[in-house]
């Protein structure tokens, strides 16, 4: 781990946080240009990238397996649909306003279903944790309320706003990253992490396990929330497919290209994913998610660490460097 | 409610869940053994689905032949599955072989949506109905029942009487012991995952006769066999069939009574209770 910093501070020396931050920094200037296209490229890349942050959190810290982590995302999205639809009119201030709100509530949902789920292991947890999706989208699909089968179109309420999106993607991208991080260097991090080798161990040196596990969940749970909420505003609706499953194909693929438990790893794997995706789906629009699936399969049976985790186990000068 | 709607919603809660719990059944016996949960069941179910609609659609094969021929599709889906990436993971940390079968299940889904389209099918085939006083049986129906008991009797004697079947009992309850007897167990492993995928390719030529079907089911046959798994108890055949019958009920219950389209949702409530009340399963210990 190298040396313990004394101050929150002392991690911007080190290469890292360094880096990654001014990758976020670089990343504001996008909208600048004015390019609407390329805005909302990097728009979907960000929220892949702090949904999978988020994911990060669950599955790479205490090695949860999350197969309904888009339950958060699809319930942030919810929440400020059905904020901003509840006005009945068209909003005189930012709806933005609600995404803090979206991201409470899916930790909230989160720390009430976290306490007994997160009791259970192993796969018995990823099936738990997906049929708990499964019936949440269940009462979305079929509750007229919240739009039905239909969803929720927002046009009526909101304007379409990539730049204002882009930016609020942006900071809690950051912010999703600065908290993996200083959460992997402090004390919880290190409870985390005992958790994911040995549960049964890390109880027995009297670390509050179930606190750990039902506070990093949450946390996650409101990223993941937060990504929902900026998505539906930016996307001016919210569906039911928001609880699909073709966006935890995305987010467990960019985070195990990146690093599963890594603190850059999310950043990273965003990058690798869209190259990849971009590279495929231009010259296999049906194929790519046969290919997805092949990637998968390769990097648990050759890369296991991701490209991160490969590169500090080959190379362990690097440890210092990337983590 | 008439006495004859209940009984008919029991009937048919227990033919279609007969046929879970044939699925239900490999997964069970590849866990039990292995720890290995295989995420990509429910694409191997819809594989011996696939095998029986376009032998039938394309062919006009009796479905009879083609239920025949789904043990061989079984034998090499197994076979090729195991060589090439269960045995590399077996006793490894659940994320890796989680994490590699959802790869699998991934890979093989979107390769049918690819090569099959998203369509969904039927087999129309046998849909001549019994009526009995105010009940309807169905033959596809009846049929597949008939053809999971028989399985099962088939897979009690293959457990009970052969030495495969001992050897196989033996690695589930102590793999090392068993080694130490002069069981291979590598070969007891790879045999128990092809009778894993050979009854998943059975029953799901047996869904295919029942019910329509398409690449999107897959998740769902695989929820299903997994939420049976955990109630019957974990690597326990016969509580994998009573778990079924179960599910089934379940299922049925929830389609009279409710709406087909919260069944999901009822079998996600079934599988927490028990996870939370009774983790080891109907005849399981509380303690895991």
């Amino acid at each position: 781990m190298g040396r313990r910093s004394s101050s929150v501070l002392g991690y911007w020396r080190r290469p890292t946080p360094a880096v990654v931050t001014l990758g976020f920094a670089a990343m504001a200037f996008v909208p600048l240009g004015g390019d609407a296209e390329l805005t909302s490229f990097f728009l979907t890349l960000l929220e892949v990238m702090l949904i999978t942050f988020s994911l990060n959190m669950v599955v790479g810290f205490i090695g949860y397996l999350d197969f309904g982590h888009v339950v958060f995302w699809g319930l942030g999205s919810y929440t400020a649909g059905v904020a901003v639809s509840s006005f009945g009119k068209p909003l005189t201030f930012s709806p933005y306003v609600f995404v803090p709100l979206g991201g409470l509530v899916a930790a909230a949902f989160a720390a009430l279903v976290g306490y007994p789920a997160l009791r259970i292991r192993g796969a018995y947890f990823a099936i738990a944790s997906f049929s708990i999706n499964l019936a949440v989208q269940t009462i979305f699909f079929n509750v007229e309320a919240f739009g039905g089968s239909e969803g929720l179109p927002l046009l009526r309420f909101v304007s379409y706003q990539v730049a204002t999106a882009y930016y609020w993607m942006l900071l809690f991208s950051f912010g999703s990253f600065v908290t993996s991080y200083v959460i992997l260097n402090k004390k919880l991090g290190y409870g985390l992490l005992a958790i994911r080798n040995d549960e049964d161990m890390a109880k027995s040196l009297a670390i509050n396990t179930t606190a750990y596990k039902v506070l990093i969940y949450a946390v996650g749970a409101f990223f993941a929330g937060v990504a929902g909420a900026i998505w539906g505003l930016a996307q001016v609706f919210v569906d039911p497919d928001n609880f699909g499953i073709g966006r935890s194909i995305e987010m467990f693929v960019t985070m195990m290209l990146g690093g599963v438990g890594t603190a850059s790893g999310p950043f990273i794997g965003a990058f690798i994913f869209y190259g990849l995706k971009d590279l495929l789906v231009l010259r296999f629009p049906h194929l790519h998610l046969v290919i997805f699936g092949l990637i998968i399969m390769v990097i648990v049976l050759f890369l296991p660490g991701g490209l991160v985790g490969t590169l500090r186990e080959r190379l362990p000068r690097l440890r210092r460097v990337i983590e | 409610m008439s006495p004859d709607l209940l009984l008919q919603t029991i009937l048919n809660g227990l033919m279609i869940g007969s046929i879970y719990g044939l699925s239900a059944l490999g997964l069970t016996l590849v866990w039990g053994i292995m720890d290995v949960v295989n995420l990509a069941h429910g694409e191997i179910i819809l594989l011996g689905a696939y095998l029986n609609f376009w032998l039938f659609t394309l062919y006009g094969v009796n479905p009879l032949v083609s239920l025949l021929l789904s043990i061989p599709l079984g034998i090499v889906v197994g076979w090729i599955v195991h060589t090439s990436l269960v045995r590399h993971v077996v006793g490894k940390s659940g994320l890796t072989t989680l994490l590699l079968m959802f790869g699998l299940s991934i890979f093989l889904n979107n390769a049918m949506l690819n090569l099959w389209s998203p369509d969904t099918r039927t087999v129309p085939w046998f849909r001549t109905s019994f009526v009995t006083g105010g009940l309807v049986l169905p033959g596809s129906r009846l049929l597949a029942f008939g053809v999971v008991l028989l399985m099962t009797a088939a897979l009690y004697f293959f457990l009970l009487r052969t030495y495969s079947g001992k050897a196989i009992r033996a690695v589930m309850q102590d793999a090392e012991a068993a080694a130490a007897m002069g069981v291979n167990t590598a070969a007891i492993l790879r045999l128990c995952f092809v009778i894993g995928t050979i009854l998943a390719t059975v029953a799901g030529n047996l869904i295919s006769l029942v019910l329509p079907f398409a690449p999107a089911n897959a998740i769902q046959y695989a929820i299903l066999s997994f939420v049976i798994v955990v109630v019957g108890g974990l690597g326990r055949p016969l509580g994998a069939l009573l778990g079924g019958l179960l599910v089934g009920l379940v299922e049925s219950f929830t389609g009279t009574f409710l709406s087909q389209a919260f069944s999901p949702a009822a079998v996600s409530v079934l599988l927490i209770v028990f996870l939370l009340l009774r983790p080891g399963g109907l005849f399981g210990h509380a303690a895991r």
